[in-house]
């Protein structure tokens, strides 16, 4: 593939997707559960690989009744960051 | 139109293999210290395509992954993409074709049995998914301890290129076969 070719793709493809900044690693924030806020931490900002380009962020549980040893994803727009890094 | 993991493997992926495989390219002289060097890239270069089609894999899942929670209603969205991507191999293994299949397995579908019904030379692709990271495992341990390494310490060359081609060929056809299924789960074209 021609190296023109190469950077008109990854150009279209940052100009197709959201931008939001970066999730920091080791970011706290909460995730709506049924009826109650779950306590949540960044393990990983996935970027904007999600359908249609949503940033998606993997988290894994804080709090003792999750297994906090599990990773999972989820859209970052459903985090509601606390305000400082490893802080509720 | 590829999906985005598509994309990114075809450019930013594909351009930081040919950076690596230039370094190869570049190294001139002849005589052991040449060769031992050119090893060493080798190897080198046969982790990096490892890691990136094992990037290219995780971003496919993920891309597909929330395509199906999308179709529910937003407040379970997050739910439903949790679970289908909780405790995934691919977060913590390489790509072989026990760990892809086990995770896309779970979006509703027999992965492998699709892929090698999509193209007859997917089967020979998949075997050599395997011995690429048998060989990326062997080189990241230091363990050549296993019966595919047939008692050497570094690739060559052209094993990796025929890898390459593998891992090509399965890219394009990771993204049909996927496309196809979620249009037919939800509906709607994926990307």
């Amino acid at each position: 593939m021609p190296k023109n070719a190469i950077k008109n793709r990854r150009r279209r493809r940052r100009h197709h997707h959201h931008h939001h900044g970066a999730m920091e690693i080791g970011r706290q924030g909460q995730i709506r559960f049924g009826d109650r806020n779950v306590m949540v931490e960044v393990v990983e900002d996935r970027g904007p690989i999600g359908s249609s380009g949503r940033r998606l962020v993997r988290v894994r549980f804080v709090d003792s009744n999750g297994d906090e040893s599990t990773t999972f994803e989820v859209p970052a727009d459903e985090l509601v960051l606390s305000n400082e890094k490893g802080t509720s | 139109m590829p999906s985005t993991a598509l994309d990114w493997w075809q450019t930013d992926g594909r351009t930081a293999l040919e950076d690596l495989r230039s370094v190869h390219r570049v190294i001139g002289g002849h005589g052991p210290g040449r060769r031992y060097a050119t090893s060493q890239i080798n190897n080198a270069y046969a982790v990096l395509l490892s890691s990136q089609f094992q990037k290219y894999c995780r971003d496919l899942h993920s891309n597909a992954a929330d395509h199906i929670a999308r179709i529910a209603p937003h407040s379970i969205q997050w739910i439903i993409l949790a679970r289908l991507t909780e405790g995934r191999k691919l977060d913590a293994g390489n790509s072989n074709p026990g760990n892809l299949g086990s995770d896309f397995n779970r979006l509703g579908f027999s992965f492998w049995k699709e892929v090698k019904a999509a193209n007859l030379k997917n089967a020979d692709r998949m075997n050599k998914l395997e011995t690429l990271n048998k060989w990326r495992n062997a080189i990241a341990h230091h363990d050549f301890s296993d019966a595919i390494c047939l008692g050497r310490v570094a690739v060559r060359l052209e094993e990796v290129a025929a890898w390459r081609r593998a891992c090509n060929g399965l890219a394009a056809q990771f993204d049909e076969v996927v496309s196809r299924h979620l249009k037919n789960l939800t509906g709607k074209s994926p990307w």
